[in-house]
């Protein structure tokens, strides 16, 4: 959770739960939505997000803070003391980690990426998702996925043989 | 199958129609977005329709299927990634185009982009019939001729009994030329005795149209290349097409010289290769990234020369 620090505009943003979250301005602006209504001057000093609850924006938050271009109290770029190699290095660790969740958070996190615009984190939420259809059979793409099987079994056939080729 | 029947938590599927299709976007292969649409019938929905596909084949490299040549085609084989692709290809497709009228005569002029160009010589006339297929799905359209005036304005320049001397080929489409699915683009060039012509059918026009126009003597060539190159049949320079602009080398006449014909402003000009030892056997001309050229070149080189445009220097890779 961000620190409030001297002269770092501070933003208020509430979940439809009634959780409030304060935050740098620079940290609520990875989202592009957010970043707009500022922008656009149409943001007050609290912000409510609608459809996200507390859980999930405790999450975001989270992320968006460790992504936010970081800068020292003298206002030089962290990444001029720290080669950027090992910079992204030590971020791809902690969005592996990060995106260790259970799937229905990880769906939610989707919904909330994409109506919050965070690329990044649509990016890396889409990506956790699409592994799972990559290596596995058709059993395991649904179970992963908690997708149900709602083919007509002479349909499944059809599929299956037309498809053939991107099973082997 | 029990465990897709079982009730599980938060199904992917109910998220919204175009978070599903970002997802689906995400994959990394064609032969993923297949597998996908086999799981279920609202991903079949999303995976099957044509703004997901547009969108996916401009995210995504297609893969090499095979080689189309005169005599049919020849699907990638084991190890390759794409042997499986390439193998149902071969059994769904009808590459004999059998699907064409009086389909025999047919020869096949180029492929590109799930076209094929084909063209019967049956016709006394210089610019012979000419169809683009989709041997997938067995469509087809046959081209208009190209009207009087734009085919007299070349043909008293082609030499006599030498009428192949024009050469036509597909020409890849811009990204907002992609919209329409069936659209395609034909280039038919003409190879005269002073001058080069191009003209272009687009399907969205329906029409030949004359596109661009040049002699030799004004291509800035050096007085070998300008008595040699006018005598040169086209069938002997082999075709490469890289970041909007087709190439022709002259290798073969140990010339090195590119003819280049830029598709977006319709102009042929001349560059050249860096300098080495060319072998006549050919050179391969591909798009190496970032706008770069890269050159493979024939034995005895073996190495890959990377042209960068910005500084106009090449650079040299060995493999």
């Amino acid at each position: 959770m961000a620190t409030r620090e001297a002269g770092k505009k501070m933003i208020m943003l509430k979940s439809p739960d009634g959780m409030e979250f304060e935050v740098e301005e620079a940290v609520a602006m990875e989202s592009q939505t957010i970043r707009k209504m500022i922008e656009d001057d149409c943001a007050d000093t609290a912000i409510l997000i609608p459809n996200i609850n507390s859980k999930i924006l405790s999450r975001v938050i989270e992320y968006c803070n460790k992504h936010v271009p970081t800068t020292g109290a003298t206002g030089a770029a962290a990444s001029d003391t720290v080669a950027p190699a090992a910079l992204a290095e030590d971020l791809k660790i902690w969005d592996a980690e990060f995106i260790k969740v259970n799937r229905a958070t990880r769906f939610n996190l989707i919904q909330a990426a994409s109506y919050l615009n965070i690329k990044g984190l649509l990016d890396l939420t889409s990506q956790t998702t699409i592994d799972t259809i990559s290596d596995n059979s058709l059993e395991e793409i649904r179970s992963f996925l908690s997708t149900k099987n709602d083919y007509l079994p002479e349909e499944e056939q059809t599929i299956r043989r037309e498809n053939q080729w991107a099973f082997q | 199958m029990a465990i897709s029947k079982r009730k599980t938590a938060s199904p992917l599927t109910d998220l919204p129609d175009h978070l599903l299709t970002e997802i689906l976007l995400r994959l990394p292969v064609p032969a993923d977005l297949a597998r996908a649409s086999a799981t279920c019938v609202s991903f079949r929905r999303l995976a099957t329709e044509r703004f997901l596909l547009h969108r996916f084949r401009r995210l995504h490299e297609p893969p090499l299927l095979g080689f189309l040549e005169c005599d049919g085609f020849h699907p990638a084989l084991p190890p390759h990634a794409s042997a499986p692709a390439a193998r149902a290809l071969a059994l769904a497709a009808d590459f004999s185009f059998s699907f064409l009228p009086s389909h025999c005569r047919w020869t096949v002029q180029d492929c590109r982009d799930g076209r094929v160009l084909l063209n019967r010589g049956s016709q006394p006339s210089v610019f012979q019939e000419l169809a683009v297929c989709d041997p997938l799905h067995r469509r087809y359209i046959l081209l208009p001729p190209v009207p009087d005036d734009l085919a007299h304005s070349v043909e008293h320049l082609l030499p006599k009994y030498n009428r192949s001397r024009c050469k036509p080929f597909l020409v890849p489409l811009r990204e907002e030329e992609t919209a329409e699915e069936t659209a395609f683009k034909v280039i038919w060039m003409a190879h005269c005795k002073t001058k080069l012509s191009a003209f272009v059918f687009s399907s969205s026009t329906g029409i030949w149209q004359a596109a661009a126009s040049k002699s030799w003597n004004d291509l800035a060539l050096d007085i070998d290349d300008l008595v040699m190159m006018p005598q040169l049949h086209p069938s002997f320079l082999r075709r490469h097409y890289a970041y909007g602009c087709f190439y022709w080398d002259w290798v073969i006449i140990r010339s090195e010289k590119l003819l280049v014909l830029d598709i977006r402003s319709m102009e042929f000009s001349i560059a050249n290769l860096p300098p080495g030892d060319w072998s006549k056997k050919g050179v391969a001309i591909v798009e190496a990234g970032e706008g770069r050229l890269g050159i493979f070149a024939a034995m005895p080189l073996h190495e890959i020369k990377v042209r960068v445009p910005s500084s106009g220097r090449w650079t040299r890779q060995s493999h």
